[in-house]
């Protein structure tokens, strides 16, 4: 038992009183972090095809959105140069054809991209906040608390969200971007609220979370750091579906006339062109009706696309085969490194 | 008989909040529908039995009746309210067809939308039955990768702007199908072959469109299904036991594979209602959807608000018929529900 040896000989083998013998700074730890959240799954994004695309498409609209409508010039109607086909004329203008007034359309179409990017955001945040709330409060605290949450999720969730989306938009009659956002994610949360409870459930019992309770951890805490990890994968998918749906209902919306609109969108662009029936009997000026739709439909696929592909990013055993081929490469570094006195991370990964 | 019982209960608490929520719609209108009415009648006053060049008394009078306007506080209107909508009374519309029970515009509408919607629906679920078991026993193939990207395309197109292109292609340059309309208006309406005709003719691309709203979630979900499905024990053990390919596939693996997608049909068939509001705008196509339209645009309220209780009733009543009928198909669910 060791009777012979003094405590204090005894704590500096203990394995819990030793130190670490290097201290990590600041940057160190940003770098460890940095390299997890973003650069990790950013290389499995990147190792898949779909993911590749995706994310290929999704950058370029927001580089469309914020360095593209500085460099390209705002539309403006011209009577000489009308029905312009695609790269009929040498200008950044009209280099994708122009509309039945002289407006081009890549102008159209980029001077939209923001205000669209706005209101996907908006809806995306809100909807998924609401929805994870309303879920992970539900799932957790059980009881009354839930029942009554959920009655009103069934409820929410069985209106069907277009003819809801009518009437919102017909009593408000929004304008901002971040309030049409928010408005056409008003029904959406129900779904994800339901799929977050359902994931909750199982977890309120895991030992873990168990510990960090009888630990005496608040409810907020053991909710922000043991559950709401687990339910990443699910809320990372929903961002994307739900940034989805808004791109569906608001260019819907905005091709209805629906929504009261003070510059052009995707979808007046688009309504504007089945408007002009003339336009559709002829193959000649397609353009204005495809670059829309296009336009549209590019963007929704390449979130689509993405969203598919964060299913490998939370899919543990395709990280797993990243991180073992990550520690490999490691691995080599560190025997080249070590001599020269290199940083290894391997130092805190615990 | 717990569950059902909580299910039946639940559809009659949704009917009841958003029965309540078209009161508060109809009071939340802004000043716009009465002001829209009121220059209505003045154009045309005929309409509303009035002589040219009413006095403005004349059209406060038939501005009240045509508002529905009854004095009193609010809670009185909200009990008269209720008790019309107990008796399937959700009031008249104001502009869209003024004087006309709301319920009895829908009625006539509704069956149109149905019927595109419903064929919409199961061509979309057997194309994305077919697809998908094609895609998941030709699993990790060329073919599979070309499906699941153009599925995946498919999928992430919006459905009106398929709805334009076929309307751009089939009608407006290729001439096969009519631009818009339910039926020929040369026909008679009736049990006869023309007017039949016409009417799948004209049906053909809103049917066509609204396929492109589910199929390719449905064949995407159901190659994953039945891959995960053919890693399993069961699969393996039928194969052991000599079981022909065709007993398997269809009976083993087809089955369990379509399970998940039971409930996920009245979803589908409430949103293809929901889009039928801009594919029948689009077709011109004078149903459910192209009346909630008409609504809209013309502030028509109290229509607005009917059709969106009627959607609600049909997808209550759908995902009741779902959840009703899911443990005949499925008899784990009985047992599950009943312990």
């Amino acid at each position: 038992m060791g009777t012979g040896e003094s405590p204090a000989e005894k704590d500096d083998e203990s394995p819990f009183r030793s130190q670490s013998d290097y201290d990590a700074t600041a940057m160190d730890i940003y770098e460890v972090v940095f390299g997890r959240w973003v650069v990790a799954p950013l290389r499995v994004l990147w190792s898949d095809y779909r993911g590749r695309f995706g994310l290929l498409l999704v950058t370029f609209y927001v580089l469309v959105g914020t360095v593209g409508v500085v460099v390209i010039p705002e539309p403006s109607v011209d009577p000489i140069n009308r029905l312009l086909s695609p790269l009929e004329q040498p200008d950044l203008r009209y280099l994708l054809g122009s509309d039945g007034v002289g407006r081009g359309l890549l102008p159209l179409m980029a001077h939209a991209t923001p205000k669209m990017l706005k209101m996907m955001l908006a809806g995306a945040i809100f909807g998924n906040t609401l929805g994870v709330v309303v879920g992970l409060v539900s799932g957790y605290t059980g009881g009354n608390t839930d029942k009554i949450l959920m009655t009103v999720t069934d409820v929410v969730a069985s209106i069907p969200a277009l003819p809801l989306l009518l009437i919102l938009a017909a009593i408000i009659e929004p304008r901002n971007p971040y309030l049409i956002g928010v408005i056409l994610t008003v029904q959406a949360w129900a779904g994800l609220a339901r799929g977050i409870r359902a994931q909750v459930l199982p977890l309120r019992n895991v030992e873990y979370v168990e510990a960090s309770r009888t630990m005496g951890q608040s409810t907020s805490t053991v909710l922000m750091k043991q559950v709401l990890p687990d339910l990443l994968p699910l809320v990372t998918l929903r961002f994307m579906s739900t940034a989805r749906s808004v791109i569906f209902a608001s260019v819907g919306l905005y091709f209805l006339g629906l929504l009261p609109y003070t510059s052009a969108n995707w979808g007046v662009v688009l309504n504007s062109a089945y408007e002009n029936s003339n336009i559709l009997a002829s193959f000649e000026n397609a353009h204005w009706l495809l670059v829309p739709a296009l336009t549209i439909a590019m963007l929704t696929f390449g979130l689509t696309l993405l969203a598919q592909a964060f299913d490998q990013v939370f899919n543990p055993r395709v990280r797993a085969r990243h991180e073992a081929r990550k520690a490999d490469v490691e691995e080599d570094i560190d025997e080249t490194d070590i001599e020269e006195g290199g940083v290894s991370q391997l130092g805190f990964q615990q | 008989m717990g569950y059902l019982r909580n299910r039946l209960l639940q559809a009659v608490i949704t009917l009841y909040s958003i029965i309540t929520l078209g009161f508060v719609f109809i009071r939340m209108m802004p000043g716009s529908p009465s002001a829209y009415l009121r220059a209505e009648i003045q154009q045309n006053p005929g309409a509303y039995g009035l002589p040219p060049n009413p006095t403005l008394e004349q059209i406060n009078d038939v501005m009240q009746t045509q508002m529905n306007y009854t004095p009193g506080p609010i809670w009185e209107k909200y009990i008269s309210y209720m008790q019309g909508a107990v008796q399937g009374d959700f009031g008249t519309s104001v502009i869209v067809d003024p004087g006309a029970s709301n319920v009895q515009l829908i009625l006539e509408a509704a069956p149109w939308t149905i019927f595109i919607s419903s064929a919409g629906l199961v061509y979309g679920l057997v194309a994305g039955i077919v697809l998908g078991s094609l895609m998941a026993y030709y699993e990790g193939s060329k073919m599979d990768v070309g499906l699941t990207v153009s599925m995946l395309a498919a999928s992430s197109v919006p459905y009106y702007i398929v709805a334009i292109l076929l309307l751009f292609l089939f009608s407006y340059n290729l001439e096969w199908f009519p631009t818009g309309g339910r039926f020929n208006t040369n026909t008679t309406p009736g049990f006869n072959y023309p007017f039949i005709a016409g009417v799948f003719n004209h049906a053909a691309l809103p049917i066509l469109s609204g396929i492109t709203i589910g199929f390719g979630g449905n064949a995407l979900s159901l190659r994953a299904n039945s891959i995960r499905l053919l890693g399993e024990e069961h699969i393996r053990n039928a194969e052991l036991r000599g079981l022909s390919t065709y007993t398997i596939s269809t009976r083993y693996l087809a089955r369990n594979a379509i399970l998940p997608m039971y409930t996920g049909i009245v979803l589908g068939l409430a949103g293809l209602i929901g889009g039928s509001i801009i594919l029948e705008e689009i077709f011109v196509y004078r149903g459910m959807g192209k009346l909630m339209y008409d609504a809209t645009v013309q502030r028509d309220f109290p229509l607005m608000t009917t059709s969106l209780i009627f959607t609600t009733v049909i997808f209550v009543a759908g995902t009741l018929i779902a959840d009703f009928t899911y443990s005949l198909i499925d008899p784990r669910a009985e047992q599950s529900s009943m312990g």
